[in-house]
């Protein structure tokens, strides 16, 4: 039996939870229910979380010389067909997740050796390297953005890929979490390796690789999230280029493009480039969790 | 097959020494085992001959050929580890794949797919399928082969890696520690099945252990090593019989010896808490002495007289077969422990006050140092090996 004050207490704890899911989710909640509604809904905020899904007339359709039936639809149609027609939302995403890709991949390259090193090889220094890799993680990234602009400038990599990837390659956040998963490896298991025969590199690839999928994984997410979520790192290096744009970069040209009043297909562009990561989240949920526990981060 | 060699071997870390100047040969074909307390270097000493560890001094040598530059997979030997340290990832044939992949294929190939345009690679595969068939079968794990670690119970696992192992045709196995994370009666069984595959394949096998059982049971020589030092070398019997240390009498055998203090006077005669033992020594040790007496070579005796100990019984420890009875002595913590018959030892209650005699001729002296001191039967005497 619970007593009144035990009750009290979950009430309570739970009422706070609920709070903060609310200011968490309340946003999106907006986003995808702006997404559905026409603008004059939007404006006068009726229609509750779907809309009524009246036929309306499509102002841009008209001034563009189309005959009046040929722009009618349903605003949910509306939204989502203008969010991919007035903006390249196919190109944004195709360059959104070849730049998280190819930033994922690369630091994964480097940042598994280096772990390895930092944990299981004994050499002169290895603190004080590893204490500096700790330091790294301090430095915040808006604070070198401005000398690594200059360097990629000078170099004439700005408005390419390369500017929006290259900074981006060695995380020490990624050495950082790998050597502390390297650390909870039996040393056995890679003396066995070189007993069969194993030179180190092939140790790395072949037995730390496979057993450090979790890991990976869930830093895979933390990486993945931030690069396609960033919109400060490509709004500096794409100044004039629009091919190169990255998803976030891209729901600004709704912003500029707009005459009037565009929530609608805004809201729609943005759902389209939030739904992917929700996905991935939902089917790496539990790695994910299992990742941030494992290495008491965050 | 190989014989191994040590010669002068040291090992510190960071000015700490852990392996002093250990000489030691082990012959080809022979089973020697290295036991001693945790920490004493026997698994430094392991690895040293393995490769993983570099010694800070001397020279190691697999038949008669220097190796102390050579790497670890180049010296042909395969290792058994405590913690099995299978590939968690692989099948078990692929665990028992991976050191002949990695010994008979060239790098090309090893190589994903391109592997395969490679011409001849399919014959090496098969010959490699049918090593681990061979293997497989000799340690019944044939049906665990699609299987991965993580499905596999300690024994299987333990198989496992000895299969990984023998794939290989090493010219020695080092083995650390490979029973101890087994259940009681696993690790017996295991004993047995390693000293038959032992005969079976006529290899050469070190193996470490902390387990004097273990050291006792399936060795040819027994090396016993404490604090870095190389103690005793000899078969069991020898190290059982004769250990020349109090140090290799206190910790080969169980129950543990019981060591009592003593003196020697100046005719070599031996006295201990104010009875005569039966033992004579060199007069040359004259002085404070320690007098080692095995549990199985105490008699109970009814009568109190000049030749016997008497201890209050405060323990009785029944194993079936034997009863050990703990008997504390006036004026010493340590219990004494004499093994009973049954029949013998469950009549006693705790709390009686029980006579002892040591057998004739049983005693084990150690001088003031430690080390082991021959009984004086004739003439001849002095320090025994």
């Amino acid at each position: 039996m619970y007593s009144q004050t035990n009750w009290l207490g979950e009430f309570f704890k739970h009422s706070l939870l609920l709070a903060g899911a609310i200011v968490v989710l309340l946003p999106f909640y907006l986003m995808l229910s702006y997404s559905f509604k026409s603008p004059s809904e939007i404006e006068a905020n009726k229609g509750g979380f779907f809309g009524t899904q009246e036929i309306m007339t499509d102002n841009r359709c008209i001034k563009a010389g189309n005959p009046e039936e040929e722009c009618l639809m349903r605003p949910i149609v509306y939204n989502y067909t203008a969010a991919f027609k007035e903006a390249p939302l196919v190109r944004y995403m195709l360059n959104g997740i070849f730049v998280t890709v190819s930033i994922f991949v690369i630091q994964v390259i480097i940042a598994l050796p280096c772990a390895y090193a930092l944990s299981k090889l004994r050499f002169w220094g290895r603190n004080v390297v590893f204490g500096m890799v700790i330091f790294c993680l301090l430095i915040p990234v808006h604070a070198i953005a401005l000398p690594l602009y200059i360097m990629l400038a000078k170099v004439g990599l700005t408005n390419t890929y390369a500017a929006l990837i290259i900074p981006w390659t060695i995380s020490v956040f990624g050495i950082f979490l790998m050597r502390q998963f390297f650390m909870t490896v039996p040393d056995d298991l890679i003396d066995a390796a070189r007993m069969d025969g194993m030179g180190e590199f092939s140790i790395v690839w072949q037995v730390m690789l496979p057993t450090a999928i979790p890991a990976l994984l869930a830093f895979g997410i933390f990486s993945v999230v931030a690069h396609w979520n960033d919109y400060y790192w490509p709004r500096i290096v794409v100044t004039g280029n629009k091919d190169l744009m990255t998803p976030p970069l891209g729901l600004r040209m709704f912003k500029s493009d707009m005459d009037g009043n565009e929530y609608g297909p805004m809201m729609a562009a943005t759902t389209v480039i939030v739904l992917p990561l929700v996905i991935i989240f939902l089917l790496a949920q539990r790695r994910f969790i299992e990742g941030i526990t494992m290495t008491g981060m965050k | 097959m190989a014989g191994i060699t040590l010669n002068s071997v040291t090992k510190s870390y960071g000015g700490n020494a852990v392996i002093n100047d250990l000489n030691l040969d082990i012959n080809d074909g022979e089973f020697l085992t290295l036991v001693g307390p945790s920490g004493c270097g026997k698994s430094t000493t392991l690895r040293i001959i393995a490769g993983l560890e570099n010694q800070t001094g001397g020279d190691v040598a697999i038949d008669d050929k220097n190796v102390n530059n050579i790497r670890p997979s180049l010296r042909d030997l395969a290792m058994v580890f405590q913690s099995y340290a299978l590939y968690p990832h692989l099948t078990v044939r692929n665990n028992l794949m991976t050191p002949l992949r990695l010994r008979d294929l060239t790098f090309w190939e090893r190589f994903p797919i391109l592997g395969y345009l490679v011409p001849g690679r399919s014959k090496k595969i098969t010959s490699i399928e049918a090593e681990i068939q061979k293997v497989a079968e000799t340690l019944k794990i044939e049906p665990l082969l699609a299987r991965k670690p993580g499905q596999l119970s300690g024994g299987q696992r333990q198989r496992v890696a000895l299969g990984r192992a023998m794939v290989r045709n090493p010219a020695a196995f080092l083995m650390d520690e490979p029973l101890s994370n087994l259940d009681a009666s696993l690790r017996v069984h295991m004993r047995a099945e390693l000293s038959s595959l032992h005969k079976k394949l006529k290899t050469t096998f070190v193996y470490v252990t902390h387990d004097q059982a273990e050291a006792l049971t399936m060795s040819d020589r027994i090396a016993v090593m404490m604090d870095g030092d190389l103690l005793q070398l000899g078969t069991p019997e020898e190290v059982y019989k004769n250990p020349n240390d109090i140090r290799v009498a206190e910790f080969i055998g169980s129950p543990k010896m019981n060591i009592l203090k003593g003196t020697c006077d100046e005719k070599g005669q031996v006295t201990s808490a104010g009875i005569k033992i039966d033992a004579q020594i060199d007069p040359l040790n004259a002085g404070a002495i320690s007098i080692g007496f095995r549990p199985e070579h105490i008699e109970i005796v009814q009568k109190a007289s000049n030749k016997t100990l008497s201890g209050k019984l405060s323990y009785k420890e029944n194993l079936g077969s034997d009863v050990f009875l703990h008997l504390s002595l006036d004026g010493s913590d340590d219990s004494f422990i004499v093994r009973a018959q049954p029949n013998e030892g469950n009549t006693q209650k705790i709390g009686d006050i029980l006579h002892f005699t040591p057998i004739k001729g049983s005693a084990l002296v150690f001088d003031s140092k430690g080390q082991g001191v021959t009984l004086l039967k004739s003439k001849t005497s002095g320090k025994r090996k």
